[in-house]
């Protein structure tokens, strides 16, 4: 028998249990193509097993030593898939759904940028009507737009509930809040009690302007008020407020990291070493992650990144993906505004708004690309 | 990546990428490396946790390393046969660097006793 399956990658979850649906009805799963999603069966008994689809690169169609000894068997698969099933099915030893998260997160991420570039026309469009020749018509583009936003706005849901059930099976961060970008750990006060101790000066607050453009100087700012006996709390969900509290002075190490694909191994590896988790950003693709380790004078000082290389990455990353495109957007933006001043004099009245954004673009780009611009000088003196 | 341009590109090796290869004599996760590596260096050298995670990602991606299971919370990861080649060859390179060490210390070494 042989099954068609084009969207079995959407939400494997789903596609696993269908494979241990027709296990149980005697399909035994023989082999299959990712590409096409065919998948095909031979016929068998009608036991109950549990079926997992990794993609592990040069796999070859088999399981890694360490997840056949957990009782997983190898079906089938390709050079860089794997299938395999377990009779055990209450099992705890999960092959990792990493590669589906990020996958998972990657179309997301898409499909809310290509809803974002049509919302910007849904908007220019106005009511939706043109008047053409004295008749008023509907838009057809408007019409159009508007019916790709809903299609999207379905996959968008469809994609949030497959990744609801992958990170069932992941790993639990610990956080908390509304947004789910501080971990619930570090909410010690209720917001009453902060509230009395932000009146009493037992807590400040600090929101310096796009402050992840420079992490730099923000690690800088937070070490030196722990040093002054402020040590920092917590952030706000947007990750833009800090919140100091009175202490004894201390010794904190403050990083700011920007990974472009912020994996569960990512955190657990540095939560393992030591390291507190404040801040995540909400999307693990070109995620802003922030953590924090108190040492004592006796220790040297913790580092994140032991490697200059990799902080170099950092900073480069930094500059690549925000710095520059948004000074570039900036400049594209002067250049534009100076065109329409010259010819079209009667539109330049929307210019005030648009010098906001042209400022925020040139204010953020520039601070990203001058954090790229002091960690090449501090690693070429060193 | 063919073997050759592995080579170019690896060797010589930084002392993270090493100390992550020597330390794969049986399979690891991230934190246990760290942990190793600074057990056999007598905390001289102490890993950092994002340089771990970043080298770990990009010597899978260039098949040096694979991961052994990931059925636990943490990846495991054991070293190929492509890293092991690697891995002798840097060997090699330092105990050649180590002899040429060793035949002209007496010019050097003495000095900072007198």
């Amino acid at each position: 028998m042989k099954k068609f399956m084009p969207l079995w990658f959407f939400d494997v979850t789903v596609t696993e249990k269908k494979l241990s649906e027709l296990h149980s009805k005697g399909h035994h799963l023989s082999g299959f193509s990712p590409l096409s999603g065919m998948f095909e069966f031979s016929d068998g008994g009608n036991e109950n097993v549990i079926y997992r689809i990794c993609r592990l690169k040069g796999c070859n169609g088999t399981a890694p030593k360490g997840v056949t000894a957990n009782g997983w068997e190898s079906v089938c698969g390709t050079r860089n898939f794997y299938i395999a099933k377990n009779s055990d099915t209450e099992t705890e030893n999960i092959p990792s759904y990493k590669f589906w998260q990020t996958l998972n997160r990657v179309i997301i991420f898409i499909v809310l940028l290509i809803f974002c570039y049509f919302l910007g026309f849904l908007m220019g469009f106005g009511g939706g009507r043109i008047e053409h020749n004295g008749t008023v018509h509907d838009d057809m583009r408007f019409i159009f737009a508007a019916a790709v936003e809903l299609i999207l706005l379905v996959i968008t849901l469809f994609l949030w509930k497959a990744n609801k059930n992958l990170s069932k099976k992941g790993t639990d961060l610990g956080l908390s809040g509304f947004a789910k970008t501080i971990p619930g750990e570090n909410l010690v006060y209720t917001k009453e009690e902060e509230k009395q101790m932000l009146k009493s000066g037992q807590m400040i607050k600090k929101a310096p302007l796009g402050w992840f453009y420079a992490p730099d100087k923000a690690e800088e700012m937070v070490e030196r008020l722990a040093r002054e006996g402020w040590k920092f709390y917590r952030f706000n969900e947007m990750g833009t407020v800090f919140y100091f509290i009175k202490s004894e002075p201390c010794k904190l190490k403050f990083v700011v990291d920007y990974q472009s694909e912020a994996s569960d191994e990512y955190y657990l590896q540095s939560k393992d070493d030591g390291w507190k988790l404040e801040f995540t950003s909400m999307m693990r693709t070109m995620c802003f992650v922030v953590w924090s380790k108190e040492y004592t004078d006796s220790e040297s000082e913790p580092e994140f990144y032991s490697d200059e290389a990799n902080e170099m990455k950092l900073a480069k990353r930094m500059a690549f993906t925000l710095g520059i495109p948004m000074l570039v957007l900036g400049a594209a933006m002067l250049i534009f505004a100076i065109w329409i001043t010259i010819n079209k004099p009667k539109v330049a009245a929307i210019l005030p708004a648009y010098a906001l954004v042209f400022a925020e673009y040139t204010y953020f780009g520039s601070k990203a690309t001058g954090f790229y611009l002091r960690t090449r000088k501090k690693h070429k003196l060193n | 990546m063919d073997s050759k341009k592995l080579l170019s590109a690896y060797l010589p090796m930084t002392e993270t990428a090493f100390y992550i290869l020597l330390s794969m004599s049986e399979p690891r996760h991230g934190y246990g490396i760290a942990k190793f590596v600074s057990e056999l260096t007598n905390e001289r050298i102490k890993l950092g946790s994002g340089t771990i995670y970043g080298t770990l990602t990009k010597m899978q991606r260039d098949g040096i390393i694979a991961v052994f299971d990931d059925t636990e919370k943490r990846i495991v990861y054991e070293i190929t046969d492509t890293g092991k080649e690697l891995l002798r060859a840097e060997m090699n390179r330092i105990s050649r660097v180590y002899d040429d060490m060793k035949s002209m210390e007496k010019y050097y070494m003495g000095e900072e006793q007198q």
